[in-house]
């Protein structure tokens, strides 16, 4: 039985995301962008924990980076859009130590991506990822 | 409980850095190659004539283009696969990748005679909706900008539409939804705020630019939103009874007998549609021998316990009547539009309380207006009010409660919001069909719901993207981008609405009484018997003076031995179900696209 707890691009927890999510940025003066997607699971019986600790530790989204290119510092995550602009660029976000199932507990996440390197090109090398959780039925 | 551990799918953020120039108009040339995945597989190659991605306001975004299969298992394979549409682009300074699509594929059309596939894709924009199993999850896809009220736009638990449900809350929305390039649900408010970007003659194409006016259907000159909210008025009223017998003396003086307790009890139980509320206090005639002196004489005027259980001395009670009324509150409030439509538009929705007001008018099963115990009663808790075996509510005695069931203040005010933004909707969506349309060079930098500022030719203003359609044909090398922004009239940079609604409060004022109960003695002489009055007035204890009696006049009206009681009539007004009209006051915001036309 795999995991159900996913990344998704509505709050009705329907879409997985399988593609990349795409953040143009001007070169010179570059202005935010900010997207919204949800991490949950459709499975109202379930919940999660982080593998780490569980029960203690939370669930977080971190900002991971395969090598050169773009910077985690330039992409902010908060569970608000009002939280874009006090947090920390690069900092992974706490979603909570438990989290439920069911549509109605999508956790948002929101995405701000702004460039700092000035340096054109398309980069390939950060994603968002969870690390290990257990999810009980 | 099965536990299960996993890393979920992580997500890959593509950053494209871009050179401010490959927007610039001036600068003339624009190299282009289109990137498109089936399935994860690039199928950039394959892909033949044209590709087109409309993106509109409240509809799914949807790409169609042509491509040669590499063999039938490739063509098989299709179906269903999710699609990304990349387009790469370059002015001078470096390729840059902006994405257009994020969709699957929703059908093929095969041609076998030069073997090419033309695909349609189509977000999941009708998915997202139908997926959802609670209004709760339905509600989330609005962000906040409409407007839900279960009374009026109610979910059906045992055969769930969710569906419509979205519809319906769609038709409250102050903005729009839409699905992004990279796939994303995205909600978003009507409104003209700061643009994004602004596009001077030199930034379009000269043909292309339209002014388009507001349609006529589509703008009425008034819009009213009406919520009728039919609930129950319960009323309750009390009366009290008080009677004595005729006392020893008279009983000797007219040879009348003690009053038979079973005679009172018919004529309380023969009372319709009031009933006593909790036990009358009969009092019985007291037990012993009474002397009294008449006229120099003294008569012993005994009685016995048998007469003292089946006489009664006096009465003393209430009698309550309860009934409904139905009450139909409407609230109505009226948008004014202006222009010369001179048409009308009503909004309007119903609900009524969930309640089932004939049982709870009628009596409660079991009402006796007679204690168990005659005397000796055993201990017990505290005597009753009167009102614990009828059903609840309990309007206040001699007054009224309006009675909403499982509506309160909270949810009327829901429900009227709910209808007045549906109405608003309807005043914003007629003043945004007004709208400037343009191509420029493929720009594929905004969503649907971006504000884009124009000044072309003798046009300017601002209004925010409904349609975009990118259309790239790699026979002729053409990229463009169709814009379609819709630029309304109004006061404000935001649609905004604000409702406040005062319930339907009523006076009803109470004041019945029944006739006093007395007593009435039939043949009688005159000086005893007084001038009847109507009868209709007449309640209490009607007996004849006996023969034996001095004051026994054959000649005088003779009644029928009886006990009458006689309680008040409801009147109409309190009685006939009425409808009261209610002003509701809001405030409504519409976006201004501060749009001007100079010749």
């Amino acid at each position: 039985m795999a995991i159900t707890f996913q990344f998704y691009s509505d709050p009705a927890l329907t879409t997985p995301i399988r593609a990349s999510l795409m953040f143009s940025q001007a070169v010179a003066s570059p202005d935010p962008v900010d997207m919204l997607i949800y991490f949950g699971s459709q499975n109202a019986a379930c919940s999660a924990q982080a593998s780490s600790n569980p029960g203690i530790d939370p669930i977080e989204v971190a900002i991971s980076s395969s090598g050169a290119g773009a910077l985690t510092a330039d992409v902010r995550l908060a569970t608000s859009a009002a939280g874009l602009a006090l947090a920390t660029g690069g900092a992974p976000l706490a979603l909570g130590v438990t989290l439920a199932g069911g549509r109605e507990n999508a956790t948002p996440i929101h995405i701000r991506v702004l460039d700092s390197t000035h340096v054109a090109g398309l980069f390939d090398n950060l994603s968002l990822t969870v690390g290990s959780i257990e999810e009980t039925s | 409980m099965p536990t299960v551990s996993g890393i979920p799918d992580s997500v890959g953020l593509r950053l494209s850095v871009v050179s401010e120039n490959v927007f610039d108009s001036s600068v003339k040339s624009l190299r282009w190659i289109i990137g498109a995945t089936i399935g994860g597989i690039d199928v950039s190659a394959q892909i033949e004539g044209s590709v087109n991605v409309t993106a509109t306001e409240d509809a799914a975004r949807i790409a169609s283009f042509s491509l040669m299969p590499s063999d039938s298992a490739q063509f098989a394979w299709f179906d269903n696969q999710p699609v990304t549409i990349d387009v790469q682009l370059n002015s001078g300074a470096g390729w840059e990748v902006f994405r257009l699509f994020t969709g699957v594929v929703e059908n093929k059309f095969f041609n076998p005679a030069n073997r090419v596939c033309e695909l349609s894709c189509r977000d999941g924009y009708q998915e997202i909706p139908a997926s959802c199993t609670s209004p709760e999850a339905v509600e989330t896809l609005f962000g906040g900008l409409s407007s839900p009220s279960r009374l009026v736009l109610p979910w059906d638990a045992d055969n769930p539409d969710s569906v419509s449900y979205f519809n319906g809350l769609l038709d409250t929305m102050l903005g729009g939804c839409a699905i992004t390039s990279n796939g994303l649900w995205r909600p978003f408010a009507w409104r003209i705020g700061t643009p994004m970007a602004s596009f001077t003659l030199a930034d379009v194409m000269d043909d292309s630019v339209k002014f388009v006016s507001g349609n006529r259907v589509d703008s009425p000159s008034t819009i009213k939103a009406v919520l009728t909210h039919r609930f129950y008025r319960l009323h309750n009223v009390e009366t009290a009874i008080y009677w004595t017998a005729p006392s020893i003396i008279e009983n000797i003086v007219n040879d009348l007998k003690l009053v038979p307790r079973s005679v009172v009890l018919s004529a309380v139980d023969a009372v319709s549609n009031w009933y006593v509320k909790g036990k009358l206090t009969i009092t019985p005639p007291p037990i012993g021998s009474f002397d009294v002196t008449w006229g120099g004489v003294t008569v012993t005027y005994p009685i016995y316990e048998p007469d003292s259980n089946s006489g009664i001395w006096e009465l003393n009670g209430w009698f309550y009547r309860r009934w409904y009324q139905e009450i139909e509150a409407v609230y109505t409030t009226t948008i004014d539009l202006g222009g010369s439509s001179g048409r009308e538009e009503i909004v309007s929705a119903s609900m009524a309380a969930d309640f089932d007001a004939g049982a709870w008018e009628s009596p409660a099963a079991v009402d006796t207006p007679l204690d168990i115990y005659a005397r000796n009663v055993p201990a017990a808790p505290a005597g009753p009010t009167g009102y614990e075996a009828l059903s609840e509510p309990w309007p206040p005695a001699n007054g009224h409660l309006d009675y909403y069931g499982d509506v309160d203040g909270a949810a009327l005010e829901n429900a009227m919001r709910h209808v007045t933004a549906k109405a608003v909707r309807k005043a914003i969506a007629g003043r945004r069909s007004q709208r400037i349309e343009f191509d420029r060079p493929l720009d594929p930098r905004f969503e649907i719901g971006d504000i884009i500022a124009v000044d072309l030719f003798s046009l300017t203003g601002a209004g925010q993207a409904v349609e975009l359609v990118h259309s790239l044909d790699c026979d002729t090398g053409d990229a463009i981008t169709h814009f379609r922004i819709a630029c309304p009239d109004g006061n404000s940079t935001d649609a905004a609405l604000t409702v406040d609604i005062t319930p339907h409060v009523a006076v009803v004022n109470h004041s019945l009484t029944g006739i006093p109960t007395s007593n009435h003695f039939g043949s009688a002489t005159t000086t005893t018997y007084l001038a009847p009055p109507a009868d209709a007035n007449l309640a209490g204890w009607f007996c004849n003076v006996g023969g034996l009696s001095e004051n026994y006049d054959i000649a005088t009206p003779v009644y029928n031995e009886q006990f009458r009681i006689v309680l008040p009539e409801i009147p109409a007004e309190l009685r006939d179900p009425i409808r009261v009209d209610e002003a509701v006051s809001t405030i409504i915001s519409i976006p201004d696209a501060q749009l001007t036309i100079s010749f």
